[in-house]
């Protein structure tokens, strides 16, 4: 199932009146729509502040959505507009006032032109989140380490990864679960300890 | 369970069991919780940045304060709605052809014997008035000899008009 058709079932289960559903796509996209946003906005807390707002507006906005866009296409807009409202509430201007309209949610992925998150506890809590996975990653067993690093950074497809690691598809499956449960293993406490603070 | 969820989150699950897994993760919150750390797994090894950025609860605690939103149906599933016209018109057409058929059985008996002979009807022979000022014999028509020749069926030119009168 793709990416698109797993977030249109989401989708249609918030379109239902399932707010729980709504909430995985939260936990899906806030990363990618809070970096979008950071194209906008220098200060980390509003960014946080336009994201929440961006995603409280996207669901009550759930019924006017068709499905005639990818959902993060119509969700990355709605954050645009968002920050565009906040900048011009607030009086201020945009940190990179570059074009972002662009059909292609995918488009918008231009992490290399992140301002600095530049609160310190945002800083210091981006930094121990990324040194956990990696020092996870390095922990893991050559082949649990090969798999997951085939699939989330070179985006291989499992078929792709059998292939290269000359092993079953279902091996392949199976290593990708238990590299990543090994990595949210280590990451956990670190998720706990933030899960009621605000970065 | 969560091996599947891990699959999912890849893309590499279909079927009713993509749908089932779904459903479950929208209600299981330890699901809920692995497709949170799953995803920021991939966005931290992609170093994507700002993964500390958690709105999750905050976004939650607000729609919880909000009215359920209800889309209309038909923005959900337009195939399945497309599908569902279909067969409702397939049964609208089956149901007028059984009445159409019962029709025929109860009245078209006439019919049916001459759908069966494939002859047309012949309605005017017994019109013709008895006595009318167009009665005529029917082999002294000079009308009717002089086209004869053009008509392909013999009885096709013993309809009537009602007058007597043969074409």
């Amino acid at each position: 199932m793709s990416d698109r058709e797993i977030d249109q079932q989401l989708v249609e289960r918030a379109q239902r009146g399932e707010k729980r559903a709504f909430d995985l796509l939260v936990s899906k996209y806030q990363r990618r729509l809070a970096r979008l946003l950071s194209r906008f906005l220098r200060d980390s807390a509003d960014i946080e502040d336009v994201t929440q707002e961006a995603f409280v507006k996207a669901y009550r906005a759930l019924p006017s959505f068709r499905g005639e866009s990818a959902f993060y296409t119509w969700l990355y807009r709605i954050g645009i507009n968002t920050a565009k409202n906040f900048l011009s509430a607030s009086g201020r201007r945009p940190v990179i006032n570059s074009e972002v309209e662009d059909e292609d949610g995918e488009s918008f992925d231009m992490a290399s032109q992140l301002p600095d998150f530049n609160t310190p506890e945002s800083e210091l809590m981006n930094k121990e989140i990324l040194n956990t996975v990696n020092a996870a990653v390095e922990a893991l067993p050559e082949e649990l380490r090969t798999a997951i690093s085939l699939r989330e950074m070179d985006g291989l497809s499992y078929d792709e990864i059998a292939k290269v690691m000359n092993c079953p598809i279902g091996t392949v499956r199976s290593r990708i679960f238990r590299a990543r449960e090994a990595i949210a293993t280590e990451l956990r406490p670190l998720l706990d300890t933030a899960k009621n603070k605000r970065w | 369970m969560k091996e599947s969820l891990s699959a999912l989150v890849d893309n590499e699950l279909d079927g009713p069991e993509a749908s089932k897994l779904i459903s479950a993760a929208s209600t299981d919150e330890s699901l809920k919780e692995a497709w949170d750390e799953y995803h920021l797994i991939g966005d931290a090894m992609r170093a994507s940045g700002l993964n500390s950025i958690n709105v999750r609860h905050r976004v939650a605690a607000r729609l919880a304060e909000e009215p359920t939103v209800l889309a209309p149906r038909r923005w959900l599933r337009q195939g399945s709605v497309r599908t569902v016209g279909a067969v409702a018109l397939a049964a609208s057409m089956s149901f007028a052809a059984v009445v159409a058929w019962q029709q025929l059985a109860v009245n078209g008996q006439g019919a049916a014997m001459v759908a069966e002979k494939g002859v047309p009807v012949q309605v005017a022979q017994q019109v013709e008035p008895a006595n009318g000022p167009m009665a005529r014999d029917n082999g002294a028509d000079p009308y009717l000899l002089a086209h004869q020749e053009m008509a392909s069926d013999p009885d096709v030119v013993k309809v009537s008009l009602g007058n007597g009168v043969r074409h």
